[in-house]
């Protein structure tokens, strides 16, 4: 891959930071992390699709690269997912922050799940 | 920013790697910044640098986007996030000097500036 899809992939990377930032604006109560639920499970339908279109070679392996690593990658986080559960543990909010894994491995999966087969039958 | 295309077998163990750090990185500068008052640079290396560094995407998809088997996969996903908990508590720990009460609703606004 060229030296272009490494510079596609970091701007894709900014992309999806600013777009999980938008997300986030969103929320004005503030009192349970969503937006990251959401930018995760938007993320990870991301990589679902875009592996969906490369297995039919619809996608190039650089724009492959550019979207999933780079757009999906800065799209979600993991980091955030981490400090919110040990926030919301510390506060003593054990039900908040079991539903917060919950949501976030079913919706992220889920949505993976369901990206690929509709993308695939598209395909 | 996982700049690391592909490693050999279906466990990603340096995307692992990279979000165990982010986390611990991001545990700390949390703490830090509620411990010690606000931080200028905190809405570009918290959530916009050590946010863009981690990923779930990757390991959400891990079985359309490898060759893993969906209970590998599965496997991966909460080792991961187990793995990333582990270390944001540990930045935690180690950022929250002088150890300060947390204000949950501070610290959701303060991620999203």
């Amino acid at each position: 891959m060229s030296a272009w899809v490494y510079l596609a992939a970091i701007l894709g990377c900014g992309a999806g930071a600013c777009l999980r930032f938008s997300i986030g604006w969103l929320d004005r109560a503030k009192t349970f992390p969503w937006p990251t639920i959401a930018a995760n499970a938007l993320g990870a339908a991301l990589v679902g699709a875009v592996m969906a279109l490369a297995d039919d070679a619809l996608l190039t392996p650089g724009w492959t690269f550019a979207l999933a690593t780079g757009v999906a990658g800065g799209l979600s986080t993991l980091s955030s997912l981490a400090v919110d559960v040990v926030v919301l543990a510390k506060d003593r909010r054990a039900r908040a922050a079991v539903a917060y894994l919950v949501l976030t491995l079913t919706l992220g999966v889920g949505a993976a799940w369901l990206a690929y087969a509709v993308a695939a039958s598209v395909a | 920013m996982e700049a690391f295309p592909s490693t050999a077998g279906p466990v990603p163990w340096d995307l692992l790697a990279v979000n165990a750090l982010g986390a611990l990185a991001l545990g700390f500068v949390v703490a830090r910044t509620q411990a010690r008052g606000p931080w200028r640079a905190f809405p570009a290396i918290g959530p916009g640098f050590l946010g863009g560094f981690t990923t779930f995407s990757a390991f959400a998809a891990l079985h359309w986007s490898t060759s893993a088997r969906p209970s590998l996969a599965l496997a991966v996903l909460v080792a991961t996030i187990a793995t990333g908990i582990a270390a944001a508590a540990l930045g935690w720990w180690a950022g929250d000097k002088p150890p300060t009460p947390v204000d949950e609703h501070a610290i959701f606004v303060e991620e999203n500036e």
